[in-house]
């Protein structure tokens, strides 16, 4: 079967198949769209030139390249020939086309663009083999787009791209998107036979035990349509905003990031680096960056929102982010950021084993910053209660003195992507050291322990952990594992993450009553 | 008079020097320049603000250009420009892959180009006017290669109007007196007077298709 692609169809039309010796000729408003005869034997002549006002684009290579490309993803031995039809000698061609390397691809032919060339053609369709023809496809030298812009939102589309594929969502939006992208045609092509690696039954049921409030912040609507899709079947409660960002300044969309963290009160803030990609590539300082921006007011060290930074600093900001650079990621590690889950760069791509690399550490992600933010959060919340009750009381003791001193140190150790027994540990005898300033300060806490305990809404855990402070604080200390309680008689194994992190925030709820109980008598 | 509405901060700074250089041949302009008056619709305002434009040749237009009035597009502003002045205007992005023409009944021009690239060539085509030359605005998407895009271009013609021909064909004084206009059309800066000299002296009557061919190859090549 020949086929041949028309330049102008006032120079050949459908009516000419006959004089040209082809069986289809395909017309200037048909290329786009134009898909491979199913035959597994075909010749396409194509001329380099469509354009002649743009004639160094020589759009007819692109095309040649794009359809070859649909060519070595089929799965069987087709034999073909792409004759291009060119208008100069061939070492004209190879002077001043982009992709001179072209010629040399298998399969390929190079003809004048004339009549003679294509009726007379007598070379035979050759079958082509997938393997050199990918070496050599290799060799042309296609690159990702030079222009920033092009090349950030190339690494958006490509990343949601692969993503979906591997997770099996839907991504016909963004198939439409790179349609005639040669780029994207040459990656799909260099890994079209990978073997099938799609996400696998024990990643389905790590994704399905989070839970916790999920809240991205991303100007791409691909991203929220893809995490609307990854948890869907958790108990992650997931919102999303930014699709609108492009029309809004850095004073705007911090002030909306701001608002909606305040509403939705999130865990884990999956935040783009870029939320206004010409408006972040307008600026100078690093600091200006919108995603930067954003990041500082929620765990940055100015307090122009002190309740948001109280509520937020243990909730985990992870950077989502196509930024590959390595100043950049230490950057945003200095203003806060907890961890990060990057975007798949298509030169960094070696087949779906990438993507399924990328995925497992997203999910570890996740799964860790959400039971890290599970633990921070009620912690952080009490410290600002505790900080709230001090502020109120105007005094300045032993005890407002070392709850300034904690809060401060304990927001920092529970920031981070990993809160070891060790952490653990270490924020238990600084909330306790809360609680040994009133020793020190000859302060008698007797009654307001007794007020506290009485209380009906305190578990008898509590009572137990204060029966017994002193006995955990130094097996905490020493690092024993077990510490035997008195009245009732258990044995805590304090290795158990989950008892020292219950242990944690009751002690937490205990201060809290503490210095309420406390401050509300000194003021008396 | 060149005007460049250009609202990337840096690349006003970036390029302040190259665009000082060669005032009053080009200027930065913003469209929030002009005096709003609420009174009017944005379009009308729009419009008003073009009006004020002196003796605008040719217009550089950020793609992504952010109005102050979000309702405003970029096709309200090439309507504005075409109803306004018969001059072209390039539209500049960082995501234009490849150069683009509309032409628009063959009387307005709406170029599209690669924003590092047009930057890229705005020198060169700022200094061959200020050389009292009139480049084409194509200059501004090929630079220096526009002579060879230009070639390629006539090339391209006139293998096109050869296409029916076998080798040994006599062609026919009727082709090569199209192949003539072509050239004499295609061919009118003065840049080219050598290769036109030479082509027009080739493309003559009585002449079999393969010598022509390989005979405009050979002035092409030099």
């Amino acid at each position: 079967m020949k086929i041949l692609f028309s330049p102008n169809d006032k120079l050949i039309n459908k009516t000419q198949s006959e004089k040209w010796g082809v069986d289809e000729i395909v017309l200037p408003s048909e290329i786009d769209d134009y898909k491979l005869p199913e035959e597994k034997n075909f010749i396409l002549f194509i001329p380099t030139i469509l354009n002649e006002d743009l004639a160094l684009n020589y759009e007819g290579v692109e095309i040649a390249l794009s359809l070859y490309c649909q060519l070595l993803r089929r799965n069987t031995t087709i034999s073909a020939k792409i004759v291009l039809l060119g208008i100069e000698s061939v070492s004209s061609f190879m002077l001043k086309c982009k992709y001179p390397k072209i010629i040399r691809c298998s399969g390929f032919d190079y003809r004048i663009l004339n009549i003679h060339s294509v009726s007379q053609y007598k070379e035979e369709p050759e079958p082509i083999n997938t393997e050199t023809a990918l070496k050599h496809l290799k060799e042309i030298g296609l690159t990702l787009p030079e222009s920033y812009k092009t090349n950030h939102s190339f690494v958006n589309e490509w990343s949601y791209y692969v993503w979906s594929e591997y997770m099996n969502y839907d991504n016909t939006d963004v198939k439409n998107v790179f349609k005639n992208n040669i780029y994207f045609d040459y990656l799909q092509t260099l890994y079209r036979n990978q073997k099938t690696k799609n996400i696998t039954e024990e990643q389905a049921n790590k994704i399905g035990q989070l839970k916790g409030t999920v809240l991205l912040i991303d100007d791409s609507k691909y991203w929220h349509c893809f995490f609307e899709k990854f948890f869907r079947d958790t108990n992650v409660r997931f919102e999303h905003i930014g699709s609108d960002f492009k029309h809004h300044n850095t004073k705007e969309i911090l002030q909306t990031c701001i608002e909606k963290i305040k509403e939705s009160k999130p865990d884990i803030i999956l935040l783009d680096f870029r939320l206004n990609e010409d408006r972040d590539y307008d600026v100078k300082n690093f600091a200006d960056i919108s995603g930067v921006k954003v990041l500082k007011a929620l765990k940055g060290k100015q307090k122009n929102d002190p309740s948001l930074q109280h509520n937020m600093m243990g909730a985990r900001v992870i950077m989502f982010t196509a930024t590959g650079k390595i100043k950049n990621v230490l950057k945003l590690k200095e203003h806060g950021a907890d961890g990060f889950v990057f975007k798949e760069h298509p030169e960094k791509y070696f087949g779906k084993t990438t993507t399924h690399e990328n995925i497992k550490s997203m999910i570890g992600t996740l799964g860790r910053m959400l039971e890290c933010a599970f633990i921070a959060k009620p912690i952080c919340e009490h410290l600002g209660k505790w900080e709230e009750v001090v502020i109120t009381a105007k005094t300045d003791d032993r005890v407002t003195d070392r709850i300034k001193h904690v809060c401060s140190i304990v927001r920092r150790l529970s920031q981070g992507d990993f809160l070891t027994e060790t952490d653990l540990k270490l924020l238990y005898l600084e909330c306790y050291s809360v609680l040994e300033a009133f020793k020190e300060g000859n302060e008698n806490i007797d009654h307001v322990i007794k007020k506290i305990i009485v209380n009906d809404n305190f578990n008898v855990d509590i009572r137990l952990l204060w029966d017994n402070i002193n006995k955990v604080r130094t097996a905490l200390a020493h690092g024993d594992n077990k510490v035997e309680l008195t009245s009732p008689k258990r044995v805590y194994n304090s290795s158990e993450e989950k008892i020292l992190s219950e242990w944690l925030l009751k002690l937490c709820m205990f201060v809290s009553e503490t210095l309420k109980v406390h401050f509300a008598k000194s003021k008396d | 008079m060149i005007y460049l509405f250009e609202d990337r901060h840096d690349r006003r700074d970036n390029y302040a020097l190259l665009i000082n250089k060669y005032k009053p041949l080009i200027t930065f302009k913003n469209f929030d320049d002009y005096i709003v008056d609420e009174k009017d619709s944005p379009i009308q305002n729009l419009n008003n603000s073009l009006q004020n434009l002196d003796s605008p040749e040719l217009i550089l237009l950020h793609a992504s250009y952010r109005f102050i009035n979000d309702s405003i597009s970029m096709d309200d502003v090439i309507c504005a420009i075409k109803s306004l002045y018969n001059i072209p205007v390039v539209i500049f992005s960082g995501g234009f892959v490849h150069p683009s023409i509309d032409k628009i009944q063959n009387k307005h021009q709406i170029f599209r180009v690669n924003s590092i690239v047009m930057y890229e060539h705005l020198e060169y085509y700022l200094s061959q006017i200020s050389k009292g030359e009139t480049p084409p605005v194509e200059v501004l998407l090929w630079g220096e290669n526009y002579i060879q895009n230009v070639l390629t271009r006539l090339q391209s013609n006139l293998v096109r109007l050869l296409v029916h021909y076998t080798p040994n064909d006599v062609v026919d004084e009727d082709t090569i007196d199209l192949m003539r206009d072509s050239v004499e059309d295609i061919l009118q800066d003065y840049v080219f007077q050598k290769q036109k000299e030479a082509l027009l002296k080739i493309i003559v009557p009585q002449q079999k298709y393969d010598t022509l061919f390989y005979n405009i190859q050979f002035i092409m090549n030099k």
